[in-house]
């Protein structure tokens, strides 16, 4: 299984963009994918792009695990450093997410700046209800 | 293009952004290209800024009471200094600050404040130990099964965790200052080296000083030399008629700290 990272750069020399990239690698290979939303929130805005255009070229069956996580927003980029509560933009773009990978299962990244666990759990028990809302009959979206 | 050509494009390509994160070499930047909002070098500089970050937080794991030492700015200081003169070279972060406590001793300005090499020694070993090997533990109880007889010839194995340290300073008192949150003693030079013993019992890393004569039998026993050879070399260093007690005392010592992982009776 492989996720896709945060990015602040591009080259001129690239032939595909970088969910083209991850989709045939994911074809090729057969590996799995972890799709983290929020990577997919900072790469968008540090390149300029519509991160719904990034997650509707990823194919529906291959996302097995979705990753949530804060960052820090530096006005002309962001920086993926987990050290944030999950930003409304990026719980809008999760909404989206369920509706095109179905449910999977979601963790809640945190790696500095830690808060009460309490918060933590906050975080993890909105993702339940927004899936929940998302997708009613849990389990039977597969059809 | 060829594909062989268009790999080793990409490995220039690659080569060149790793000198421009190791070297500040601005070349790949040719290839980078502005965002909507951002020039390239501001953004190239994400990479350059977490390269070192991320190193120095590493050693700020693995040494955070030289860290509290020095203090945050101190500290990143001298980090960036390690991360320039010894680059990472092994893929596991676990090894990269295995070289600090060398670098400290042999880099200015650092190596005119000797406390600092040992403290981090003294931190290493005892990160070393916390990782080292699972091995068995002696037990007294273990020591009933051998006859009076064959205690001259017992010869013993060290626990794989187990090492010792001689500190030409007092960095032992400041580790033990800092570690309780107390102000550490001002740092100074020994007339006698410390000798230390560092090893893990359970699952905490534990370090205590020898005397000179315990050290002196441990580090022989740790190269094979058996108990009753041990023992007439005690002799000579203290009182010879108490030298079979006090190296029994020293062996029951290690034995009750799980120091020995083997005993047995040498050929």
């Amino acid at each position: 299984m492989l996720e896709n990272v945060s990015t602040y750069v591009q080259f001129n020399n690239s032939e595909m963009t970088e969910w083209e990239f991850l989709s045939e690698l994911s074809r090729r290979s057969g590996c799995w994918l972890l799709f983290d939303i929020n990577n997919v929130y900072v790469s968008a805005f540090n390149h300029g792009y519509d991160p719904l255009t990034f997650l509707n070229g990823i194919p529906r069956e291959r996302v097995v695990q979705f990753h949530m996580a804060g960052h820090s927003h530096m006005g002309t980029h962001i920086i993926d450093t987990h050290d944030h509560p999950v930003c409304e933009d990026v719980w809008d773009l999760y909404v989206a997410a369920l509706k095109r990978f179905g449910r999977v299962s979601t963790m809640i990244e945190r790696d500095d700046n830690i808060p009460p666990l309490a918060d933590l759990l906050e975080e993890v028990n909105r993702t339940r209800e927004i899936a929940d809302k998302v997708l009613p009959a849990a389990g039977e979206h597969a059809t | 293009m060829s594909n062989s050509s268009e790999i080793s494009d990409f490995a220039r390509q690659q080569a060149e952004f790793q000198r421009g994160i190791l070297d500040g070499d601005d070349t790949v930047l040719a290839e980078i290209l502005d965002s909507p909002r951002e020039k390239r070098e501001t953004l190239f500089g994400v990479y350059r800024y977490a390269y070192g970050s991320r190193l120095v937080d590493a050693m700020r794991n693995d040494h955070n009471l030289l860290h509290l030492y020095l203090g945050d700015e101190m500290f990143d200081e001298l980090g960036h200094a390690y991360v320039k003169a010894c680059p990472s070279e092994h893929p596991n972060l676990r090894w990269f600050s295995q070289g600090l406590p060398d670098f400290l001793k042999s880099a200015e300005p650092y190596s005119n404040h000797p406390v600092l090499s040992d403290l981090a020694a003294l931190e290493k070993t005892l990160n070393d130990a916390f990782d080292a090997k699972e091995g068995p533990v002696v037990d007294l109880s273990d020591m009933a099964g051998f006859s009076p007889d064959a205690w001259p010839d017992l010869e013993f194995v060290p626990h794989p965790s187990a090492s010792r340290l001689d500190l030409a300073t007092n960095a032992s008192a400041v580790w033990l200052a800092l570690k309780n949150e107390e102000t550490p003693p001002d740092a100074a030079v020994l007339q006698q080296p410390a000798r230390l013993l560092i090893w893990r019992q359970d699952t905490t890393s534990m370090f205590r000083e020898l005397s000179a004569e315990e050290a002196m039998m441990w580090d022989e026993a740790d190269s094979g030399v058996p108990f009753g050879v041990l023992c007439e070399m005690l002799a000579t260093y203290d009182d010879p008629d108490g030298a079979a007690a006090r190296g029994a005392g020293y062996l029951h010592g290690w034995i009750t700290s799980g120091l020995l992982t083997g005993v047995s009776v040498g050929a």
